[in-house]
């Protein structure tokens, strides 16, 4: 039987498919396995507790009151371990001779119970028992870590003492050694003692 | 109109008739310059004060600071500001680099202004009218309370058109005095270089 053209152009088409099967057989990866996963077991985000008008009482390893944290409700969260907190008012006593008073609209406490996040019109005021005089910073955002005796926040930030008020955005606040770094914007405004 | 046309008519109108009217103006007159003079006296008087206080001591005035950021060591007293700093309180006026202001029972005792590839710079209002007192160096030493600058490095000072270079300035506020020094064991550039302009007769009375 003569091989008609049409015949070879069918074979030529089926070698090349052979050819790309070969190559395709010959290059695939054996040790590539696609196995089912498993899965992943359901967030429980409902709380396990419920506090109205409560107040936690924190002291360090030395047994020294650390602080006194008040809130109109608090909502603890097994999942992650976090207890959200409402109109927190929080008594920082790390340097007794300078305690701090930190109110806010909300907040959290983390995983731990060490450090806390407080937002919302978040208002810190720092009290020099020996002459009175009081540094407040005002704020959005603010991160509390009190083993280091340390707030930040990367958001505006004013502070205001008896003589002056400086606004910047960003801050490291090292409230037991009194030092507070501005990150950036720095505007101060220092009023004169008056003779 | 014909200004002719007019003369008669003024002419005609009897000068009795205009007497008693002049008298009055005269009669008011000096009852109203007297409520002037007395209001404006008021006026000067209530303004007096004001006027006076309108031109404090640079001192008393507040001071305002702007940088990019700052470390705040209110434990120290010790203020550092970095990044474009300017300092201004009244008519002073400080820029720099890096600016340290040093307070005491929340009173400022020295501001110290350093510039490190740009000088950094201190002017001044002086009184009485006598210009900018303007003034240049690497580190700029301005002690508050004495009324003192100490120009260090590179040290420049321009007052009334005069003209002071040295290694370090050193420049009373209060007394307008200048002491310069120039470099040791350096001739040329490390002299120091004054240039006093001529007075006239009526700058040198004030």
């Amino acid at each position: 039987m003569p091989i008609t053209s049409s015949y070879k152009s069918y074979l030529l088409v089926a070698c090349v498919l052979m050819t790309m099967v070969g190559i395709g057989y010959w290059s695939y990866d054996g040790t590539l396995h696609v196995t089912k996963q498993n899965r992943q077991p359901e967030i429980q985000e409902n709380a396990d507790y419920y506090l109205v008008d409560a107040t936690i009482t924190q002291f360090n390893e030395t047994g020294t009151l650390e602080y006194e944290l008040t809130s109109n409700a608090i909502t603890h969260y097994p999942h992650n371990d976090t207890t959200l907190l409402k109109t927190p008012h929080l008594r920082n006593y790390s340097d007794p001779q300078k305690p701090i008073v930190t109110d806010a609209l909300n907040g959290k406490l983390l995983p731990g119970d060490q450090d806390i996040e407080l937002w919302d019109d978040v208002v810190m005021i720092q009290t020099d028992t020996s002459n009175g005089s009081q540094v407040r910073m005002d704020t959005d955002f603010i991160t509390i870590y009190s083993e280091q005796s340390l707030a930040v926040t990367d958001r505006p930030v004013l502070i205001t003492n008896d003589t002056g008020r400086t606004r910047a955005i960003g801050m490291e606040a090292f409230y037991k050694d009194s030092l507070i770094k501005l990150k950036s914007r720095v505007r101060g405004f220092h009023e004169p003692k008056q003779p | 109109m014909n200004l002719n046309s007019l003369e008669p008519k003024q002419k005609l109108e009897p000068k009795q008739k205009l007497e008693p009217k002049k008298k009055l103006e005269r009669k008011k007159k000096p009852a109203r310059n007297a409520k002037i003079a007395i209001r404006s006296i008021l006026g000067i008087l209530l303004l007096l004060p004001t006027l006076t206080m309108a031109l404090p001591s640079d001192r008393e005035m507040p001071i305002e600071i702007e940088s990019d950021s700052a470390d705040i060591d209110n434990k120290k007293g010790v203020s550092v500001y970095r990044g474009d700093v300017v300092m201004t309180q009244g008519s002073t006026r400080i820029t720099g680099d890096v600016v340290t202001v040093y307070t005491k029972d929340q009173e400022v005792q020295k501001v110290v202004a350093e510039g490190v590839n740009k000088r950094a710079y201190y002017e001044e209002e002086q009184p009485d009218a006598q210009g900018i007192l303007q003034a240049w160096g690497h580190t700029i030493d301005y002690k508050v309370l004495d009324e003192k600058i100490h120009l260090i490095r590179q040290a420049q000072l321009i007052q009334k058109g005069d003209s002071f270079k040295g290694e370090r300035i050193d420049y009373d506020l209060k007394q307008q005095k200048v002491n310069a020094k120039g470099l040791e064991n350096r001739k040329g550039e490390g002299r120091v270089q004054m240039v006093i302009q001529p007075r006239t007769e009526q700058q040198e009375k004030n």
